[in-house]
């Protein structure tokens, strides 16, 4: 978030997974260093969790079957297999992702009032890392709003072990 | 009933969450509530699917909560009424099983053991096992034991089995004649067809027809008033549908009537223990008394308050059984005269018979003397009688002489209801689009109605009409008197033995009743059976 920017009469989210403070590089996360009160967020940071609560969920569930795309099934069920298959299967879930995104957005009293640095115009997968003995896959996206900042954050998955 | 997540729907969860989101919006308008926020996915949306949860459990408990509310809608909230019922100690009737006799064509002369686990099958799929186990022998040596016969013929050798229905319902109530087969026949096993028409198949009783009865049911429970024999009955004699009590001044009522001035303390009590009148069926020998005549007698409890003899023939013969106005003889039946009187012996009942057998009649204490004309050789032969019988007259009339149970000041008989028989015919005309349905399925739904009905109905071709139109697509019944139209009629054998018999649009038993043997809309049930029916469905 821009400390420069005024979040007074912001709307507010929940902190999804709390904030790692000044972090230097790349750096092993552990519970042992979370805090015991939630924080809120709003601007980039809440469009970003949000985006990333929608693409990690999965489709098909009860009561909202339409909220959630398919990259976890394909990650679970081993098809993404090669670079190509992982950037369509990206595509295809990034679609979805902004998809429900506007339209949730546009059916919301927020819709006329939410501030440029909060919506997301575009989502790039800037590079991606498998780690088979830890079945675990890193996506590095970047994320551009419509007030033109940009900021990239990597949005961690886990397979299964069998 | 017990409700989890997989019970709640999408329009139940999507009302709860709505809700949710617009009282904590109002409350806190800067929370974003949007898809995919922690606030909406973590947080509200656990909390709708519970409220969704304990709304549903709610309702359903507040509608159990009230009688007006299961009264409304009973169908659907069985469990609920069987719930509510249990604190005034009412239970639900259940279907009865269907009952008869086989006659089991065998091809060898020995020994055969019959056990419970043999089914015999009707060609629609209907089974039916023995309840006992059995031996047949040609000269039974043991108790209980079932004879073997020789066909006149020499060819082929037969036994009469006892079997009952292996499920519930009034389709069971198979006719005479239908064939069985045995998917897993024993050796020697021929064929087998239903000796006389299975009766006593009954469906359970509804959540409306229990509710129903409720006020009878929740009486006090003492052999006094109408309300109360007939919850104290009910409650010991499931089999009961109905009753009927008519005591001091009513007119039916003969027995308070021996002196100058009614007096108290007399009751009838008419037990409707039965949905279609059951049919048993007896061996009996006859004894020549004249050219062309013979006799037999049917004793005291051999069968109790029996109503009518239906039809009497040979110990195997098949009859055709159809209804014939005016004498409810069966076509093939020998014709007799059942000649009623009553054994009083041991009876601490008033009866007055100085003039006749009105005031036994349909007791326990009727016997009588059949006089069967029939040209045959022997002196003595057997014949094959059938006979409408009520269940438990006896039993009931037992229960009530009880010294412990028995009103102490009033002398009450059971006896068995008048049956007024009744006979239908239609023509049903269906839209040319209906779905395809069996005559035999309208005619099963007819009976059903019919067999429902209690004392003091009034039966009309109308509400059959009612009941047809309610189950399935009907554009038309004919319901003018003309020879396509609808008939509808009824017979009854009064007290004295003359037939009463009845017809038209309304079958009203106030407009023909004769108190004076004992026919009158408080004693009368009406009872159907399938091959009086007649539907024809026709496409138009």
């Amino acid at each position: 978030m821009n400390a420069t920017t005024n979040y007074s009469n912001r709307v507010v989210d929940i902190e999804l997974l709390q904030t790692v403070e000044n972090p230097t590089g790349e750096r092993q996360v552990s519970i042992s260093i979370s805090q015991p009160i939630a924080r809120i967020v709003t601007g980039v940071q809440k469009s970003i969790q949000r985006y990333a609560a929608i693409f990690l969920s999965v489709q098909d569930s009860k009561f909202d079957s339409a909220l959630g795309t398919d990259f976890m099934k394909q990650m679970w069920g081993g098809t993404l297999t090669t670079r190509e298959r992982i950037s369509s299967a990206f595509a295809f879930a990034n679609a979805d992702v902004m998809e429900i995104m506007q339209k949730d957005d546009s059916a919301s009293t927020y819709v006329d009032t939410q501030p440029d640095d909060e919506k997301i115009s575009q989502v790039d997968l800037l590079d991606y890392q498998i780690d088979y003995a830890k079945a675990q896959l890193m996506l590095r996206l970047l994320i551009t709003t419509a007030a033109g900042t940009s900021m990239e954050f990597v949005l961690p998955t886990t397979a299964p072990r069998t | 009933m017990s409700y989890d997540l997989k019970d709640i729907t999408q329009d139940d969860f999507n009302l709860a969450e709505s809700t949710l989101i617009s009282v904590i919006k109002s409350a806190y308008p800067n929370l974003d509530m949007r898809k995919g926020t922690v606030l909406r996915e973590l947080l509200t949306k656990v909390a709708a699917e519970l409220w969704s949860l304990n709304t549903k459990r709610t309702t359903d408990l507040s509608n159990t909560y009230s009688l007006s509310q299961l009264e409304a809608a009973p169908e659907g909230n069985e469990e609920a009424v069987d719930r509510l019922l249990s604190n005034f100690l009412v239970v639900r009737k259940q279907g009865s099983y269907a009952s008869g006799q086989l006659i089991v064509k065998v091809q060898y002369s020995r020994t055969y053991t019959i056990t419970t686990s043999m089914v015999f099958t009707t060609l629609s799929g209907l089974a039916y096992s023995p309840e006992l186990e059995y031996t047949v022998e040609s000269n039974p040596q043991t108790t209980g034991a079932l004879t073997l016969y020789t066909h006149e013929s020499g060819t082929y050798y037969y036994f009469m089995l006892p079997v009952k229905a292996n499920l519930t319902g009034i389709v069971y109530d198979v006719p005479q004649g239908t064939s069985f087969s045995m998917s897993s026949a024993f050796s020697g096993f021929v064929t087998a067809e239903a000796y006389y028409d299975f009766s006593g198949g009954s469906i359970s009783e509804t959540a409306s027809q229990v509710l129903g009865r409720l006020p009878a049911a929740i009486a006090t429970r003492s052999l006094e008033s109408r309300y109360s024999i007939s919850s104290r009955l009910r409650e010991q004699f499931t089999a009961i549908h109905s009753v009927s009590a008519v005591g001091m001044g009513n007119a039916e009522q003969l027995r308070d009537k021996h002196y100058v001035f009614s007096i108290g303390g007399r009751g009838d009590v008419y037990a409707k223990t039965f949905m279609a009148l059951p049919i048993v069926t007896l061996r009996k020998t006859a004894t020549k008394v004249s050219e062309g005549v013979y006799q037999f007698s049917l004793v005291r409890d051999e069968v109790p308050g029996y109503y009518l003899i239906r039809a009497i023939t040979n110990i195997d013969s098949v009859t055709n059984a159809g209804l014939e106005f005016g004498t409810l003889s069966v076509l093939g039946s020998y014709a007799f005269t059942d000649v009623r009187s009553a054994d009083l012996s041991g009876c601490r009942h008033d009866f007055d018979v100085s003039a006749g057998y009105v005031e036994t009649a349909y007791t326990r204490y009727q016997i009588s003397d059949v006089f069967v004309n029939a040209n045959l050789q022997s002196d003595t032969t057997e014949f094959k009688v059938e006979i409408y019988v009520a269940p438990f007259i006896k039993d009931i009339q037992d229960y009530m002489d009880d010294s412990e149970v028995g009103n102490l000041m009033a002398d009450l008989v059971v006896r068995c209801p008048i049956a007024c028989v009744v006979s239908a015919k239609m023509t049903v005309y269906q839209p040319p689009n209906a779905a395809p349905v069996a005559s035999d399925d309208m005619v099963t739904t007819v009976v059903d109605y019919i067999n429902n009905t209690t004392f003091g109905h009034i039966l009309s071709k109308s509400q059959i009409v009612s009941a047809l139109s309610d189950k399935y697509q009907i554009s038309r019944i004919d319901l003018s008197d003309s020879v396509y139209g609808m008939s509808l009629g009824g017979v009854m054998r009064a007290a004295d033995g003359t037939y009463i018999t009845i017809s038209g649009s309304e079958l009203d038993i106030a407009s023909i009743q004769r108190p004076t043997v004992l026919v009158t809309p408080n004693t009368v049930v009406f009872t159907a059976n399938r091959k009086d029916i007649f539907i024809t469905v026709v496409k138009e």
